[in-house]
């Protein structure tokens, strides 16, 4: 067995059948046949292997697909990407079944029923072009550039967004940012004047010890991430789990935490107060690299480990223990920034106690850590800036650091009402049932607003609701934007590049904006006639060709400096060049400069704090319609600790019911009796419980989350929304409590915040949303005709 | 030669499934099949962990599938893989029965039955089997145990590896385990190998423990028949055999005459790939050598299955012309022929009194068949009707159901049916002097009336009846 490696297995056979096979190439597609290659293995069969870029998760890892007649037979990873290594996991080894959805959007639609109602006509790209060009002038000259509002994700929505931006409106919103990794992203970079870096920079597969916060690697998998932790554990890095659950990455850790949710500052505060009076940061790196350490160390004096232990819930010893550990194995300790970082509404401050404790363990820009990013110049985006300026944003100007846009929230409650400012909306692969805050208001936004288009590759509930719906190509089928990724050793820039043709008349978003654009006069917009020669121009800077970076799909560049120097005089992008432990620039914008620790709601008797996580099977909401993956994972399942779920008569697998203290309820999910859960939390993975009748697998498979955080908390600093601020109960069909307490659930519900009144859980520090009335029990295909969900 | 095999790396695997998805898809497997699996074993009991029972074939060194398979489908390759040939499968389910880990499902779509062969293909041609390129923990090691510089020898050397398998179900699998000794406890605790499966379904067990046994006691039977009757002839005696130059009866036409020596070839040709077939353990009714010789002749157990099916086929159309085209003929007067009269028992008991020389009683008149030849030519139309309804059962119907595990005990004991008869047959026919004319008869169609006239006394009448009218 000497082969065991990836090598070409080149054979004659096979050359003699890709001569045979030669007589079926007018079949396939053009780009196809240029791409054809002897070593391609299908089976017993020849086929094609085109390399591209998976687009299941923000990892992107490279993917060779194997295409035979137009079909995809196969898709593998493509052993030249430098952060896949050829590895895919679950999502993307199923990709092959989102081309192949039977329920993909294969045609423009125009809605004829009523809203959320689900009813279409079939219509002509040119009509529906025509009408979405005429439907944005209008808007324009009557409101405006600020009417429009877009809620986008991905690589593909590069070019809506740059068009967007062209016209002048400052609308835009990403739940990526916003739902996701924003208050990470900004406390980092008001830390180190860079931020983590998407996906994150971290060394961890050279870490000695790695710290995850509600991170829960394993059931959160991509692919090189994956790799570099089991990397760790395999050569002993010790691992601590800072979760309420056990989850796999806490399964493998030295020590699980099971953290009070929402004291997870506490924590971080007092693991600095200990590093710092015990004198076990990095002496040398901190006086070299930092300013602003005389502030922390006033700053986090009153969080010393005895007090963080009583709002945690961990024992003191255990605190202090770890951060001798970390002061011993510094700098090669990961502190990890986590993705999803969006709570309870004080989680830029978190983010900057991460980042804190990261730079007084010198693990930033070191080995182990994280590394620095390598900048990738690429050529101009397809549309340059405004000619009349930016039109006035819906920014509330509560929020100074939202970097993308303004915060979804915003616009949201800018597009209720006749009065609203914005009145159309576009979503670009957005689902707004499952990443936006509040649905309820979402709702009621959607019902208020005047057009709703939607580029889009499946019918999600969004589907349901818009006026227009576009049908992307999947990323099978298109071209995207040019990956240039920085944040790696040795940046590199990939392509996703379309491996068959599209499904019915789905199209590429460069070529749907492009039209929209020229309809709409903007011929200095998107002015290659072709999305390849855009790209074209886009790579020139790095000398490079399309075509050129078809062939491999990846280019790797010139390494450039992933870590500093033992003694170089490192310069930051802060304002004082250095890592601001103390950061001067929220002081000027009147946050607090140093992280506080602000104490979140906690669960009453009877009520528990429910939060979601990740399979490994899905990304969110959007794979729940692809076949295998549905077939692995169709349903989640709720954790509710033993003794909790004992004192209230269940056991594993029976079915509940959950209601939050707005009233709304949800369910039937399958109880998980475990004791790898605090009793006072509630766990379930976010995504599932589609609304979409549209959606034959997804369709009311599992119990949404989302449909329970009808509050939200808002992080100052960014304007991110945290869902975790409402709490359920589990209850019956008839949404009677199943009452009955453990006692470990009565200690662990011990207050050490000043004691609340009343009866109800008082309301958290969160704008207040009502819950909408009861849905309307139509049977006729509408949007909230699924039985499971009744507001009260 | 290799001996390959597999470790998996608790500690690295987080059980994100790209291991299943990815054979799947390599495998272009239909929904709900899955070659091997990733199970969640939720944190639960007093020193909780989280892990997954992840598994797949465990290529087991002492395989019980092996043994199990009536067809010698499944075998063990070169690089002693279990792999199962779906040529030579008939998706009986017994190897999916016998699997203690369930690694084996019968598949609806092809009838046969789906198991990991550690991708051979893949790996033939140089390529890492799906599960191991993809896994993005790295969790799996894959390769030769011969190998001293490999990963799987140096894994052995470095750490502790394991085995999960049990005191009751010990079957030396070749995917072995390592990790925090808790985790591995866990895994061996929640998914122990199911020792239920070491025995054979019902349908697998009245062939091995009943119809088995069964059919070598009667063919004994017949044999020991025969021998005392072969005895008591040579002891006594001469009869005279001198019939030749007599009047001859014309008592059988070239059509059936062919057809009788046709349906003695194919008998024979599939009962020796037959037995060739049901080579294995369980289930092995020739010594192993005789097995070893007919899969050197065919090549292997699918081509053996294949002229087995073939010959079958052309049997049946030829039975099927006679019986169509010589509906009035030949099968309308052969049915009536062999319908039993009364003084059949009597002639049954006098014949054994002959051959136990306890009885010198003449025999009733016969006639065209004796009773002992009816009896036999009732036991092969049984047989051949139970052989057919059950081949075409084998043959046709997808795997994996009842009626499949059932159709193997019956074709057996259709054919144990035939063969015991066919024992006595070929012993009176061919072997005892005094039958000579009837073993001619079938060579040239005709019979000295005086031989029928003695032993067949009803028929020979009916036949010269006329002759002696006109006479």
């Amino acid at each position: 067995m000497k082969h065991m490696g990836r090598g070409p297995a080149f054979r004659r056979r096979e050359l003699l059948k890709l001569a045979g096979t030669a007589a079926a190439a007018p079949l396939l597609p053009k780009f196809a046949r240029a791409q054809r290659r002897p070593e391609a293995r299908c089976g017993a069969e020849l086929c094609d292997e085109i390399p591209s870029l998976c687009d299941l998760c923000f990892w992107r890892c490279g993917i060779r697909a194997k295409v035979k007649d137009g079909r995809i037979i196969r898709i593998e990873g493509n052993p030249d990407h430098p952060r896949s290594g050829g590895r895919l996991c679950a999502r993307g080894a199923a990709g092959r079944a989102v081309v192949d959805d039977p329920d993909r959007l294969r045609f423009p639609l125009l809605r004829v029923g009523e809203r959320g109602e689900g009813k279409w006509k079939r219509i002509s790209w040119d009509e529906a072009l025509g009408l979405w060009a005429a439907k944005t002038q209008a808007a324009i000259d009557k409101h405006g550039a600020g009417s429009l509002g877009l809620f986008s994700h991905g690589l593909s929505s590069h070019f809506i967004n740059s068009y967007v931006k062209h016209l002048g409106c400052p609308n835009r919103t990403a739940p990526s940012f916003g739902q996701c990794r924003g208050p990470r992203d900004v406390g980092f970079q008001l830390t180190f004047g860079d931020g983590p870096g998407s996906p994150a920079r971290h060394d961890m597969a050279n870490s000695r010890m790695i710290v995850l916060l509600g991170c829960h690697i394993g059931e959160n998998v991509q692919t090189g991430q994956v790799r570099e932790f089991s990397e760790a554990i395999h050569r002993g890095a010790r691992l601590v789990v800072v979760d309420p659950r056990m989850s796999v990455a806490a399964g493998k850790a030295d020590r699980w935490l099971p953290i009070r949710p929402g004291t997870d500052t506490a924590l971080l505060l007092a693991w600095i107060h200990v590093l710092l009076a015990e004198g076990l940061y990095d002496r040398e790196y901190v006086a070299r690299h930092t300013v602003g350490i005389e502030q922390i160390r006033r700053a986090v004096a009153r969080y010393g480990p005895a007090w963080a232990s009583e709002v945690t819930q961990i024992p003191r010893d255990v605190i202090v223990e770890e951060a001798r550990w970390m002061g011993e194995l510094k700098p090669a300790v990961l502190i990890h920034c986590g993705r999803f970082t969006a709570w309870y509404g004080n989680d830029t401050q978190r983010a900057r106690a991460m980042a804190i404790l990261a730079a007084l363990l010198g693990s930033w820009g070191r080995r182990g850590g994280y590394y620095l990013p390598s900048p990738v110049q690429l050529g101009p985006t397809p549309c340059p800036p405004p000619h009349a300026g930016m039109a006035e944003s819906v920014a509330t100007g509560k929020h100074g650091f939202t970097h993308f846009g303004v915060a979804a929230q915003e616009i949201i409650e800018a597009s209720i009402g006749p009065e609203a400012r914005i009145k159309q909306w576009i979503f670009c692969a957005v689902n707004p049932a499952h990443a936006l805050p509040a649905f309820s208001k979402v709702r009621e936004a959607m019902q208020s607003v005047e057009f709703i288009t939607m580029l889009d590759i499946i019918p999600t509930e969004g589907a349901l609701w818009a006026d227009l719906i576009l049908p992307e190509a999947a990323y099978l089928e298109r071209y995207d934007d040019v990956l240039a990724v920085e944040d790696h050793p040795r940046p590199f820039v990939a392509l996703r590049q379309p491996v068959v043709e599209p499904r019915g008349e789905a199209k590429g978003e460069y070529w749907i904006v492009q039209q929209l654009a020229h309809r709409m006069g903007h011929d200095d917009c998107f002015t290659h006639e072709s999305v390849t020669g855009f790209l074209d121009a886009r790579l020139a800077p790095l000398g490079l060709t399309c075509a050129e970076l078809a062939r491999k799909g990846v280019h790797s560049l010139d390494e450039q400096k992933p870590f500093i120097g033992a003694d170089e005089a490192f310069s930051f992008k802060t304002p004082s060049g250095k890592i601001e432990l103390f950061s001067s620039t929220l002081q000027a914008c009147s946050y607090d400069p140093a992280p506080t620790f602000e104490a979140v709601e906690q669960p009453r008797e009877g009520w528990f704090r429910l939060v979601a996580g990740r399979s490994p099977y899905h990304s969110f909401a959007r794979t729940q319609n692809v076949q295998r993956l549905a077939e692995r994972d169709p349903e989640n399942l709720l954790w509710v600790n033993d003794e909790t779920a004992a004192a209230k008569g269940l056991s594993s697998g029976d079915w509940v019911f959950l209601q939050n203290d707005a009233g709304f309820r949800t369910g039937p999910i399958r109880v998980l009796a475990t004791p790898g859960i605090r009793t006072d939390v509630v766990y379930m993975v976010h995504g599932y419980g589609s609304r979409s009748p549209a959606l034959e697998r997804a369709f009311a498979r599992g119990v949404s989350d989302n449909m329970l955080a009808s509050r939200f908390a808002v992080d100052p600093p960014t304007g991110a929304t945290g869902f975790r601020v409402n709490f359920v109960q589990l209850v019956t069909e008839e949404g009677r409590e199943i009452p009955g307490e453990s006692e470990t659930c009565r200690r662990q519900r011990a207050p050490w915040s000043p004691p609340r009144e009343g009866g109800a859980p008082a309301s958290a520090p969160a704008p207040e949303v009502k819950p909408t009335p009861a849905a309307p029990k139509d049977e006729g295909g509408g949007f909230f005709k699924v039985k499971d969900d009744q507001s009260c | 030669m290799t001996r390959l095999a597999m470790i998996l790396d608790m500690d690295r695997c987080v059980g994100c499934g790209a291991c299943i998805i990815a054979c799947q898809e390599e495998w272009s497997l239909p929904p709900g099949v899955a070659r091997n699996w990733v199970r969640p074993l939720w944190p639960q009991g007093e020193q909780p962990v989280f892990t997954h029972c992840v598994g797949l074939c465990n290529h087991c060194q002492d395989a019980p599938c092996i043994g199990a398979c009536p067809t010698g489908a499944t075998y063990r390759d070169h690089n002693n893989r279990v792999v199962v040939d779906a040529n030579a499968c008939i998706g009986c389910g017994y190897c999916a029965h016998a699997c203690p880990w369930g690694a084996r499902t019968v598949r609806q779509d092809t009838g046969v039955v789906d198991k990991c062969d550690f991708c051979a293909p893949l790996v033939d041609a140089g390529y890492p089997p799906a599960c191991v390129a993809t896994c993005p923990a790295e969790a799996r090691l894959f390769g030769d145990l011969d190998e001293r510089e490999g990963a799987l020898s140096r894994a052995f050397r470095e750490r502790p590896v394991r085995q999960l398998q049990t005191a009751q179900v010990s079957t030396d699998p070749q995917v072995f385990y390592t990790g925090k000794k808790a985790l591995l406890d866990r895994i061996a605790a929640e998914h122990p190998p199911d020792p239920q499966g070491l025995e054979p379904p019902l349908a697998g067990r009245v062939l091995r423990d009943g119809l088995r046994p069964g059919f070598f006691g009667l063919l004994a039977v017949a044999l020991f028949g025969d021998t005392l009757a072969f005895a008591r002839q040579l002891a006594g005696p001469a009869e005279e055999a001198e019939h030749d130059a007599a009047p001859m009866l014309r008592r059988h036409d070239t059509a059936i005459i062919l057809l009788h020596w046709f349906n003695a070839a194919v008998w024979l040709f599939q009962l020796v790939t037959g037995a060739g077939l049901l080579g294995s353990r369980d289930y092995r009714v020739v010594p192993g050598f005789v097995n070893q010789a007919l899969l050197a002749i065919f090549g292997s157990p699918a081509v053996m299955l294949k002229f087995h099916i073939a010959v079958a086929a052309l049997w049946m159309a030829v039975l099927l012309v006679y019986g169509v085209l010589g509906f009035k003929r030949y099968l309308v007067p052969f049915v009536s022929h062999l319908r039993l009269r009364r003084d059949d028992l009597r002639w049954l008991r006098v014949t054994a009194g002959h051959i136990l020389r306890r009885s010198r009683e003449p025999l009733p008149p016969q006639d065209k068949y004796n009773a002992g030849q009816k009896l036999f030519g009732l036991a092969v139309a049984a047989g051949t009707l139970l052989v057919i309804a059950s081949g075409m059962a084998m043959a046709l119907l997808p795997g994996g159901g009842e009626v499949i595990q059932w159709a193997i005990p019956v074709h057996f004991a259709g054919t144990g049916a035939v063969v015991a008869g066919t024992a006595v047959h070929i012993y009176m026919a061919a072997v005892l002097p005094s039958e000579r004319p009837v073993f001619f008869s079938m060579l040239h169609g005709r019979i000295p009336e005086s031989f029928a006239r003695e032993r067949y006394a009803r028929w020979w009448e009916r036949m010269t009846r006329g002759e002696r009218t006109s006479r």
